[in-house]
């Protein structure tokens, strides 16, 4: 379906703390896809609809003010907009080189999470957790 | 009543005849190629033009004219006749010249050399047909499908002929994706234009900075009567390359090359008034640049099938005729039939690298034709 | 005079042979030379261990042991076409002009505008080698120090 080897996939951050029948909830909906340099990803202001989650290469996140960070670790999120409300994107996000990434239906994984409440608490805890790390050191 | 009569005796309608409606008619043609049919608008419609105005005739001794010495028209066109404008329009094509694809393979360099063996066999056959060395030098020229290189070289070798010359090469180059085609197919099999050109290598900054300077040194160290040409091109092309100078390459691609191609197109244009374009020297011109086109084609296509027969990596033969300097008309030639034959073979970037090798192997053999003559 | 006599009176064939061989000789002789330049250049860049391999070719003390691979501490292997050396001079040149600091995407909006090719990966790579650096408020500065630390590395 997507070419995606489950094993490599389950030690990402995000789904590192799944157990088995939670990631055969979430493994059918992730998809791989190609990015090109200086694609733009996201755009401020749309609807969320989807999540990322990258797997190679190196994203520029940057706001209306100028301000700006990049993330370049495999297993970095973005879009986390599509799974809290108001469901907006905050920021552009272009990518800097050459990429890959998971993406995720933001309105099925809200679906998934909603559903799950173990599922939706360990997910929306890491989801939690790694943003706060990236404000931290912005 | 007799005033009336004088006055209508310096009118141009007395002292025209058959011959300026002639021309006339070849100025309003050209000038709805270029505006209707957008055929090289940037040039045709500055001659179309200048034709009109070259072709009013006036009352001589008033300094109107452009041949008379004390003419506004006179004054502009001495950056032709002195060689000033082409080396000022090179600069411009410099300045948006990428050379990165020729870099990264420069073996096609060597077809650009190949399509300029239509310039010496058109001035052989200029040479046949009873035109004096210079003449023929000056018509050879055209064979490099430059039209700077040929105004160059004929004000400095034929100042009489500007007019024709430069018109059959402006018409020849808008001509191209008619007069190439029908040769490339006759000349190549279908197996060889389907052949896929590898992806070129990534060439740095440094590799496109020092190009310039390495070029002009080598080339003009060879063939130092290139210099006005070939400087002024690496010249706008450093500017370009140089991040720091961006202003500077901006000014040389904009108003600049438009400024000179405004004086130039139009002044040509004036320069071929009906006693001098409608001769049968221009008949022999035009007939000869014709062949001149369809030669360095050929050239080109025959040396690349003759490369193929050493290189282990095929070369794709049909970028052989974009060595036919009309850039970037002859590469997108190349791309249109090739593309005819597999949609997916994109070869414009890589024909892009002999016809840019092309405009420095017409200016060097207009230079090598110069000091010839000279010598 | 026409015809094969004209050509012959004029040394027609003469001009032509040594005019084509003329430009010929330019274009292989600059092909040959920018054939050869991007490796010029890399030997040019490694100037500094063929330097230190002639002199401990000459040399009678000791060779110097040889130092550990440096074991490259960056997330992924990403592979960059640009010559690092080259685009710090570049944009040192646009970051002194903008001033310190500065913001990142005004960085790329600039480099693309001046025509530098792949600004977006270049920008990747000056940050991955700590020329860019952030400052923590979501601006970035130029990291003078990176330059001699990328040179000493080398």
């Amino acid at each position: 379906m997507h070419h995606l080897n489950p094993e490599e996939l389950k030690h990402l951050k995000i789904f590192s703390t799944l157990l088995p029948d939670e990631w055969s909830d979430v493994y059918p909906l992730l998809n791989r896809l190609k990015i090109l340099e200086g694609e733009q990803l996201i755009r401020q202001g749309t609807r969320a609809h989807t999540f990322f989650v990258i797997l190679y290469g190196h994203f520029m996140i940057h706001y209306p003010d100028g301000r700006a960070l990049t993330i370049n670790r495999k297993g970095d999120i973005i879009g986390w907009s599509s799974v809290i409300s108001p469901f907006q994107y905050t920021a552009d996000v272009i990518a800097l080189t050459e990429s890959e990434v998971l993406s995720i239906p933001g309105a099925k994984f809200l679906e998934l999470l909603q559903s799950n409440a173990d599922l939706g608490d360990k997910l929306v805890k890491t989801i939690n957790e790694m943003v706060h790390h990236r404000q931290s050191i912005d | 009543m007799e005033m009336f009569l004088d006055f209508f005796s310096n009118t141009g309608f007395a002292l025209a005849d058959y011959r300026n409606f002639i021309m006339l008619g070849i100025g309003i043609l050209f000038i709805y190629l270029g505006i209707a049919k957008h055929y090289e608008p940037l040039l045709l419609v500055p001659i179309g033009f200048g034709i009109l105005l070259g072709n009013i005739p006036v009352f001589k001794g008033l300094g109107l004219g452009i041949y008379e010495s004390n003419s506004v028209l006179h004054y502009l066109y001495l950056g032709v006749t002195s060689g000033v404008y082409p080396p000022l329009i090179f600069m411009g094509i410099g300045a948006m010249t990428d050379f990165s694809t020729l870099l990264a393979r420069p073996v096609l360099m060597l077809l650009g050399a190949a399509a300029q063996a239509g310039i010496f066999l058109t001035f052989l056959g200029a040479l046949f047909l009873g035109f004096a060395p210079n003449e023929a030098a000056s018509i050879g020229i055209i064979g490099g499908a430059d039209g700077p290189t040929a105004i160059f070289l004929t004000a400095k070798l034929a100042k009489e002929l500007i007019g024709p010359i430069a018109v059959a090469a402006y018409s020849y180059m808008a001509l191209v994706p008619v007069i190439q085609p029908p040769i490339m197919r006759l000349l190549t099999t279908r197996k060889e234009r389907l052949i896929r050109m590898e992806e070129p290598r990534q060439v740095t900054k440094r590799e496109k900075l020092i190009f310039p300077i390495i070029a002009v040194l080598l080339c003009c160290y060879i063939a130092p009567a290139a210099l006005p040409l070939l400087g002024l091109l690496f010249f706008g092309n450093l500017l370009k390359e140089a991040v720091v100078t961006e202003r500077l390459a901006q000014a040389a691609r904009t108003s600049i090359i438009d400024t000179v191609t405004i004086l130039l197109g139009m002044t040509v244009g004036a320069s071929t008034q009906a006693d001098v374009f409608l001769t049968g020297k221009s008949i022999g011109i035009f007939v000869l640049g014709a062949l001149s086109f369809c030669v360095a084609t050929a050239a080109g296509l025959l040396f690349a099938k003759l490369l193929n027969l050493f290189l282990k990596q095929k070369i794709n033969p049909l970028l052989g005729a974009a060595g036919v300097s009309a850039v970037p008309d002859s590469a997108r030639v190349v791309q249109m039939v090739g593309q005819a034959e597999d949609r997916t073979n994109f070869l414009l970037m890589h024909a892009m690298a002999p016809n840019v090798s092309g405009v420095i192997g017409s200016a060097v053999g207009a230079g090598i034709l110069w000091s010839f003559m000279v010598g | 005079m026409t015809g094969l006599d004209a050509i012959l009176h004029h040394n027609g064939f003469a001009m032509a042979a040594v005019g084509i061989t003329i430009v010929f000789t330019a274009l292989v002789t600059l092909s040959l030379v920018i054939s050869q330049l991007h490796k010029l250049l890399l030997v040019w860049d490694d100037r500094r261990i063929y330097v230190e391999k002639v002199r401990n070719l000459f040399s009678s003390a000791r060779p110097t042991e040889a130092r550990p691979p440096q074991v490259d501490e960056e997330i992924f292997e990403i592979h960059y076409f640009d010559d690092i050396n080259e685009s710090s001079r570049q944009f040192q040149i646009l970051i002194q002009a903008m001033g310190e600091p500065f913001s990142l995407p005004e960085l790329i909006q600039i480099a693309q505008s001046f025509g530098i090719e792949h600004a977006h990966s270049t920008v990747s790579h000056l940050i991955v080698k700590n020329f860019i650096v952030p400052d923590g408020n979501g601006f970035y500065r130029w990291n003078q120090d990176a330059l001699s630390e990328h040179s000493k590395r080398r």
